[in-house]
């Protein structure tokens, strides 16, 4: 609402009053209770209370508490990564890797409604050089090589056993995903890809060297023991179902 | 963009695209038109019966007095403001309204947001991040509207060896909203800016480019710091900037800014440009130092422009081999037009000095690390 100046204001309200008035008393007729050459005080809205002009404001200061707006996605996408290495030799210090990581992405937190789904084998090897000097909290960092062993397809439902030896399952045990292209989570390997990633032993997270740039960034939280690392990731975002989807 | 608003037709237009011709063309129009005026005057008294009214004289044009305007200081601030709209600074304002978010305030989606532009986009709906809300905390900070970013970055080589460590960066940053608190906007972004730097070390030599394409406007105290900033109020631009730098020197800047609140030299609210420098380093025989290429025109607040206007820039170069001519000769002067009038008396022939613009922070690139955006790490916090 855009101010009104005062000493602008009061010319409409006042010259609608007079109007009014005027056209009131053009009206009135035998037995009207209002008296001839009498008018009837200045509204209120014209003349305030303490006798100020009347600013143009007709409403109220806005109270509306904001805080309790907030909104909210329609659909949200939970982004699921977990994973684990094997180290060797055993007992360290730590030579080569050993490793899988499955990454699965769900509309609305639901089971049954996995977005996508891709399962990495990974192998790695020890760096030593000024790359890993990088790292200033690693205890370790691997040059990982990732190999995209499931890239979407009909994935089976949690607890769906196979129905031969061969690994099929039921076709009502089985629901159609996404692969890596559909993925939405950030800066997913592609199959072959090579990546520095170490592991920091305080702070119990794998880091990785965002692609050459010698920034080392958390990428997983984890915990090493018995020469097992076992790495996840779990959030969730806000997500857009793209239209197709939501047809199905 | 070929000439300054102000001047399309005038004489620094027809300069840039005839050369000696277009001043020898005016000229001759102008006769004509006396002439043609002459034998229209003739007829109307010979036949006695009708008389031409002329009107009244024209009104003389009213040229504003700039004389006590420090003219190479406002145009060198000019071209470091246009340098100052730039993506990296609007990311970096963008970076600072978002380390103060609460979780759910503002909700950070993958893709594009729901209710943007971007959501019809394919290749934008699912490509980087966003947030999107309309949400206040109990504090009084609130974000509305909608942000989406797509950005990468990478690197290779050593910078101690002869091939040396190359890195490179780009961003793109869309959006409509605005973020602040009870006591004021801190970010405000609507529009597009995509950056993008470029640089290789190897031992003591470096080299980068950056450029960045904005197109929108932006307010805020995250972005535009009000101690130091040059555009402490904002603005709204569309610009393209390109900057080489390390071993050459060399400047592109286009486009329109409307400055908020700064103005100036306490006058002067807009700059539209297009305009090229190059420096001494890595100068080849053939480029002029001495002056730039194209024209800067500033507008002052009575909507009237100043437009200094140097060599033909691009296309518009149709003077080749007239390189005594007064207008394209490398001499470091420009011309000076009010009003879309040419001066010849008060300001006429500028010789500006604007060499400090080579030594301004404006020029420095962007760190192509402050490209790489954590969300892991961002949602922990």
């Amino acid at each position: 609402m855009t101010p009104v100046s005062p000493q602008h204001a009061p010319v409409g309200p006042v010259v609608l009053a007079i109007c009014a008035g005027c056209a009131i008393a053009g009206c009135s007729k035998d037995g009207d209770s209002g008296k001839s050459g009498t008018l009837p005080g200045l509204d209120s809205a014209v003349v305030g209370g303490g006798g100020q002009i009347d600013s143009g404001y007709a409403f109220e200061p806005d109270t509306f508490d904001p805080g309790e707006l907030d909104q909210v996605p329609d659909n949200t996408l939970l982004v699921q990564h977990v994973g684990s290495w094997s180290l060797s030799p055993l007992g360290g210090p730590y030579r080569a890797v050993v490793g899988d990581l499955t990454v699965e992405e769900f509309i609305d937190e639901d089971p049954d409604q996995p977005w996508c789904w891709v399962v990495y084998a990974m192998t790695g090897e020890v760096v030593e050089d000024e790359r890993a000097d990088t790292c200033a909290t690693c205890d370790f960092v691997f040059e990982i090589q990732y190999y995209v062993n499931v890239d979407g397809g009909l994935r089976p439902e949690d607890g769906a056993e196979p129905i031969d030896t061969g690994g099929n399952y039921d076709e009502d045990d089985v629901v159609e995903t996404n692969g890596i292209e559909d993925c939405m989570s950030p800066e997913l390997p592609r199959d072959g890809d090579r990546l520095l990633m170490g592991w920091s032993e305080d702070e119990e997270t794998i880091y990785m060297e965002y692609y050459g740039s010698g920034i080392w960034l958390p990428w997983y939280s984890g915990e090493l023991a018995f020469d097992h690392l076992d790495f996840s990731w779990v959030d969730t975002f806000g997500f857009v179902v793209p239209p197709e989807e939501e047809e199905d | 963009m070929g000439c300054p608003p102000t001047l399309l037709g005038s004489a620094a237009c027809r300069r840039s695209r005839f050369g000696h011709g277009g001043r020898l063309g005016a000229a001759v129009l102008g006769l004509s038109l006396v002439a043609s005026a002459g034998c229209k005057k003739d007829e109307a008294s010979d036949d006695g019966k009708r008389e031409v009214d002329l009107g009244d004289p024209a009104a003389e044009l009213v040229l504003p007095d700039y004389s006590d305007v420090d003219v190479d200081a406002a145009y060198t601030e000019a071209i470091e403001i246009v340098l100052s709209a730039r993506g990296d600074r609007i990311w970096a304002g963008h970076e600072r309204a978002l380390d103060r978010r609460f979780t759910g305030c503002p909700d950070i989606y993958v893709g594009a947001p729901e209710g943007s532009p971007l959501e019809e986009d394919d290749g934008a709906r699912q490509d980087g991040m966003s947030w999107s809300d309309f949400c206040t905390t109990a504090g009084g900070l609130y974000f509305r509207g909608f942000q989406h970013w797509v950005q990468s970055a990478s690197a290779s080589g050593d910078a101690t060896t002869s091939t040396g460590r190359s890195a490179s960066a780009s961003r793109t940053l869309t959006g409509n909203g605005v973020a602040g608190d009870t006591s004021d906007v801190r970010f405000e972004w609507t529009g597009t800016v995509s950056d993008a730097v470029t640089t290789v070390t190897a031992g003591d030599y470096r080299r980068f480019t950056w450029s960045t394409n904005t197109v929108g406007t932006a307010t805020g105290t995250d972005i535009f710091e009000p101690a130091s900033s040059l555009t402490p109020g904002g603005w709204r631009a569309d610009t393209y900037v390109a900057v080489e730098g390390g071993d050459v020197e060399r400047i592109e800047a286009r486009g329109d800014i409307y400055l908020f609140d700064h103005r100036i030299a306490d006058r002067f609210d807009s700059v539209s440009m297009n305009i090229e420098f190059i420096g001494e380093l890595g100068a080849g025989p053939d480029d002029c130092t001495l002056e730039p290429r194209g024209w800067i025109g500033m507008r002052d607040e009575n909507a009237w422009w100043l437009d200094i206007v140097f060599q033909p820039v691009g296309d518009d170069d149709a003077t080749t081999g007239t390189s005594d001519d007064d207008y394209s000769a490398c001499d470091g002067c420009g011309t000076a037009y009010v009003r879309g009038v040419e001066q010849t008396i008060e300001l006429g022939e500028m010789c500006l000095d604007m060499t400090g613009i080579w030594g301004s922070a404006q020029l420095a690139p962007a760190d192509p690390e402050s490209y790489v955006f954590n969300a892991r790490d961002f949602l922990e916090d």
